[in-house]
């Protein structure tokens, strides 16, 4: 494979990232049924 | 064993450069000798590209729909100045991936994986493969409704752009896919002519630049949508992914930043002054009072315009949809390349053999396969799946873009690149500013299903 000069090896995400991604995942949940809801919803004739 | 000691594998086999590899380092000998020469606008023309191309992409079918709507609904008003802001906007968002794909040399998906794990990558990959294939049905839509106005039957259309598409794709060189589309993306000009031939008014123009107005009808709901589909229309998280692998792919270095910067900026320039164009020539439309509320497709406002601007403008109108559709079909199949091959960690490049990157190439031309042949069957749910692209590009901006604000703010990676704290303050707000308004975007859509309204 392609030659890369390795990344430093993340840290544990803590702090203030870790509460962003959290509420990414709560986001997340809440979007996805919205997407399929949407889609399936028009679907009607 | 003859007193041999033992060496792993690695240390045996001798290092063999890949393909992909070969054709970077004969590009970058190239771009080493132009610069070697001193001969910058050589050095720029070698290494531009990448950023002229999400822009132009973004003009894509429903992103020029949106602008002509706009247009026609609201004249030459306070769209025009909004056009240049959203595109700063895009800009401000498109930089920071160039500088996170020339500090890290990696995709974003694959980027994702590294830094917070697979999971967050497979989610990454899916929102991607899936808006993609939705978004490249709405292109291959827009180029069929060209075409039409052309007579050309939608299924030479969609065969031979889906060919097109397939072809530029399987030269088996990043630099060849990156001419033949960007030769492909100058049709995105064709709106300045169409716009002139429509004779605007020069001043009103630059008065509407200075004023951000005028605001005909006020404040009402079809504006609140055009605000939020002209900024759907101008960032979304195909952009993201295409570029930092384009970067990456193309070989990009530090050394780079600069034109890779200049590259973005002219086609955030370029793509907003097509759109502005758009909006002016279907600005005709508002004057004369035509409804164009029941317009579902480019072949409309074509054929509304042609009293106006003539059959040549109209003509000029059609092709500049097929060639939006055309672009972006290109991109985005290849963003959908990158992103699945890199979560995937397979072989990745247009410069790799067909052979050794299979899922690279078959994401891409399978994907387009789809999107073509589902615009084809008789029947297919083509209002949902254009409404569902929305919603998805909406909503999923905001995940997009938090990635993008993390990964430029790490120091680990970024290194000198990383977002200064002021970077931070104004991506930061933008990135909030544009998740907001893209979920509220969302909600407009998906909320009248709730309450028993319209879609629209």
């Amino acid at each position: 494979m392609t030659q890369l000069p390795p990344l430093p090896p993340p840290r544990p995400i803590t702090g203030f990232t870790r509460v962003l991604l959290i509420g990414l995942r709560v986001y997340v949940i809440i979007a996805v049924p919205l997407v399929a809801f949407t889609f399936f919803h028009t679907l009607k004739p | 064993m003859n007193g041999a000691t033992f060496r792993p594998e690695s240390e045996l086999v001798p290092w063999i450069p890949l393909r992909e590899e070969l054709m970077r380092a004969r590009d970058r000998a190239r771009i080493a000798r132009a610069r070697s020469e001193r001969r910058p606008m050589w050095v720029f023309a070698l290494l531009a590209g990448p950023g002229i191309l999400v822009m132009l992409g973004e003009n894509d079918g429903p992103s020029m729909l949106s602008y002509a709507a706009t247009g026609a609904s609201f004249g030459v008003s306070f769209f025009i100045p909004f056009i240049v802001l959203t595109f700063l906007l895009a800009y401000i968002v498109q930089e920071m991936v160039v500088r996170i794909g020339i500090a890290t040399r990696r995709g974003h998906a694959e980027l994702i994986v590294e830094r917070f794990g697979l999971s967050w990558g497979r989610f990454a990959m899916a929102d991607l493969a899936i808006g993609n294939l939705l978004t490249l049905v709405t292109e291959f839509i827009a180029i069929r409704a060209g075409t039409a106005y052309f007579g050309i039957p939608p299924a030479i259309a969609v065969l031979g752009s889906a060919a097109l598409v397939a072809l530029a794709m399987c030269t088996r060189r990043y630099v060849t896919w990156e001419r033949i589309v960007m030769a492909l993306a100058a049709g995105n000009l064709l709106f300045i002519p169409a716009a002139l031939l429509a004779h605007p008014d020069g001043a009103a123009i630059a008065r509407t630049l200075a004023t951000w107005g005028p605001l005909p009808g006020g404040i009402s709901m079809a504006f609140f949508t055009l605000v939020l589909a002209n900024i759907g229309a101008t960032v979304t998280p195909w952009m993201l992914f295409f570029q930092q692998s384009a970067v990456v792919d193309k070989g990009l270095t530090h050394a780079d930043l600069t034109q890779a910067r200049v590259d973005t900026g002219l086609g955030a320039a370029i793509a907003a002054v097509v759109a502005i164009g758009t909006v002016i020539a279907t600005a005709t439309l508002f004057t004369h009072h035509i409804d164009v509320r029941t317009f579902a497709n480019g072949a409309d406002f074509a054929t509304a315009l042609k009293p106006f601007i003539g059959s040549t403008g109209a003509a000029l109108f059609a092709l500049g949809m097929i060639e939006a559709g055309l672009v972006a079909a290109m991109t985005i199949s290849t963003s959908s390349a990158y992103g699945v091959s890199e979560v995937l960690r397979a072989r990745r490049s247009l410069n790799a053999g067909l052979s050794s990157a299979r899922t690279f190439y078959a994401t891409g031309l399978l994907s387009v396969a789809v999107a073509g042949a589902v615009v084809l069957l008789p029947h297919a749910p083509l209002l949902s799946i254009s409404i569902t692209v929305n919603v998805i590009a909406t909503l999923l901006m905001a995940p997009a873009l938090l990635f993008v604000l993390l990964l430029a703010s790490d120091g680990e990676i970024m290194g000198k690149l990383k977002n200064s704290a002021r970077a931070n303050a104004v991506a930061g707000t933008i990135v909030a500013a544009i998740a907001i308004v893209g979920a509220v975007y969302a909600l407009t859509i998906v909320v009248p299903f709730f309450t028993g309204g319209s879609a629209g």
